[in-house]
């Protein structure tokens, strides 16, 4: 017969409390660490840096890839991933979310330590930035100039090299 | 709100790393911050890992002292000549990559600039250069250090009257190419005392040889800027030479140390013993290659001294300065000679025109030395210790214990 599967309790930033099947928490490699040092506990897990509302998002990912093999965490699987930056179907629907929300999931993915999540958001960071000029990325972060015309100049000279290739 | 402001360098860094180079290139020209990330050695070297994979880049950039960056910018823009230059260890010097010059020095950017010293050399002093290649090798070693410093700033010392510690600096004005810099104080003063004329680079060439990895010594005699013609096919029309009256190497009735070092504790030389006895020719890793004068001493305190002087200089140490001392009093073992010769003693090879066999287990005897390091311009300059080994007469290693590098001396006069 099978056993139903074991609940942890995560409380998040905001003090909500999340019972989440044990295996999808343990996506993450925080998570799955803590759950290995204490055991066993009634009490809920803490995470203190992530709010319910990214939480619950970051929860989705993981229960969608609950089944997925673990990442190894050994540095050669580094080299030999594809370097692409293709993002499956279901990760890019995942991810359509505003830019904020974009970028508390991948805060929330470096804290909690979910690398395949990490990378989806980068990538996704990455593919926005693809293609555009210094002033388009600017307007599209909404990130202020805060270069001298004189450097900026500089820059432009600087990297006049990579323009005709 | 979360933003990308927001995020810590290190998921920058992840992020910039799904990036091709040209959209690294314009998230440098963002902010102040991302351009500081985007610089960083961390990204280039990634860069250059990813997109330059049949390049030893590791060595390239030990012998070139360039950083990553610069190293992919350069090498990029010349992708040619660098393969060429890779392929081919015979001259990896001088020729491979175009300098960058400093954004004050906008005129004479990727201008080839190459200094041809008027002296008239004594005819065993030329045919031993020529037997061994060396007469080209000014030129080229020149250009090299104009690559690593990145801006122009020659090592060759300039020394008309007895001024110390002058420096040559190229500023890159058409109409005043080259001052003199005082090393201590900075001051720069106009140079009198040298012309510079424009040579069609025609005259330079010659045709290239078909096996790059296997040039004779014949060949190399006859053409003797073989070795720049693909840096130089790539230019049009002129380069500009620089004549400087200041003899080369130096008269004979002129003391050979022209710059004295202060050196407290040092023993200087006694006058009747200074004189050079040998000219050896070697490579300093990135500077390229260099002339050495030999000379054997008794210092003050009655040492016996081995000392190698360099008679032509970089812009660490210039010319005139005592480059090794070497101890023959205080004979040493020198296992790493042996036991590290894959190391460092190979990539120093690399840099070697010559075919050298090196012995896995090297002849001769080692024995306790110091070397003169400094920073760019001779600033700061300091002793640091070297084991010398004198495989025999004609040929000499230096193993730079602390820099981990190792020079190689041939005898050529």
């Amino acid at each position: 017969m099978a056993q139903p599967p074991t609940k942890v309790i995560l409380l998040t930033s905001d003090n909500e409390e999340f019972q989440v099947d044990k295996d999808i928490a343990e996506r993450s490699v925080l998570i799955k660490n803590m759950l290995e040092d204490i055991g066993e506990s009634e009490h809920p897990i803490p995470l203190p840096n992530v709010t319910s509302n990214v939480f619950k998002k970051v929860l989705e990912y993981c229960d969608h890839h609950r089944n997925d093999p673990l990442p190894s965490t050994d540095d050669n699987s580094d080299e030999q991933r594809k370097r692409t930056t293709d993002i499956n179907e279901w990760d890019q629907k995942f991810i359509q979310v505003d830019q904020e929300m974009l970028f508390e999931i991948i805060l929330a993915a470096n804290y909690l330590d979910i690398k395949p999540l990490l990378d989806v958001g980068c990538k996704t960071v990455a593919n926005m930035i693809k293609g555009k000029t210094p002033e388009e990325i600017r307007k599209l972060f909404n990130i202020q100039n805060d270069f001298t015309p004189e450097e900026e100049a500089q820059i432009r000279k600087e990297n006049e090299w990579a323009e005709d290739r | 709100m979360a933003s990308l402001r927001d995020l810590p360098t290190e998921l920058l860094l992840k992020i910039i790393d799904w990036l091709d180079l040209k959209d690294v290139v314009h998230l440098s020209g963002v902010n102040r911050l991302l351009y500081s990330v985007a610089i960083s050695n961390t990204v280039w070297y990634s860069i250059n890992q990813r997109t330059l994979p049949e390049v030893d880049i590791d060595s390239w950039m030990m012998k070139l002292g360039l950083s990553d960056r610069d190293l992919y910018t350069n090498v990029t823009r010349y992708a040619k000549s660098f393969t060429y230059v890779h392929a081919g260890n015979v001259y990896p010097q001088g020729h491979l990559l175009d300098w960058t010059i400093s954004a004050t020095e906008p005129i004479s950017q990727g201008k080839l600039v190459s200094i041809t010293n008027t002296f008239t050399p004594t005819p065993a002093y030329t045919s031993a250069l020529e037997q061994a290649r060396w007469i080209y090798v000014n030129d080229a070693n020149i250009l090299l250090n104009d690559v690593i410093s990145d801006y122009v700033e020659a090592g060759l010392r300039i020394t008309e009257e007895r001024v110390s510690d002058i420096a040559v600096k190229f500023t890159g004005s058409p109409s005043w190419p080259v001052i003199a810099v005082d090393v201590e104080s900075g001051a720069e003063k106009r140079m009198e005392g040298y012309r510079s004329e424009d040579v069609p680079i025609r005259h330079l060439l010659c045709p290239k040889h078909e096996d790059e990895d296997h040039v004779e010594e014949t060949y190399l005699q006859t053409h003797p800027f073989h070795h720049l013609t693909p840096f130089l096919a790539q230019r049009r029309g002129i380069v500009s030479v620089f004549h400087f009256n200041r003899p080369y190497p130096w008269p004979e009735d002129e003391p050979l140390e022209t710059v004295q070092l202060v050196q407290p504790g040092d023993g200087a030389p006694t006058d009747s013993d200074s004189d050079i006895v040998g000219y050896y020719a070697g490579t300093y890793g990135g500077h390229g290659i260099e002339v050495l004068g030999m000379r054997r001493f008794n210092s003050a305190d009655g040492r016996p001294l081995l000392e190698f002087v360099k008679v032509t200089g970089d812009d660490n140490v210039p010319r005139g300065l005592v480059s090794l001392r070497v101890f023959l009093d205080e004979e040493v073992r020198d296992t790493e000679l042996v036991s590290d010769q894959h190391e460092s003693r190979l990539s120093s090879d690399d840099n070697l025109p010559w075919p050298i066999d090196s012995p896995t287990r090297p002849a001769g005897v080692s024995f306790a030395g110091v070397g003169k390091i400094a920073h760019s311009s001779y600033t700061s300059p300091s002793w640091t210790n070297v084991v010398v080994h004198i495989e025999k007469e004609n040929l000499v290693y230096a193993r730079w214990t602390d820099l981990r590098n190792t020079l190689i001396m041939k005898r050529f006069l």
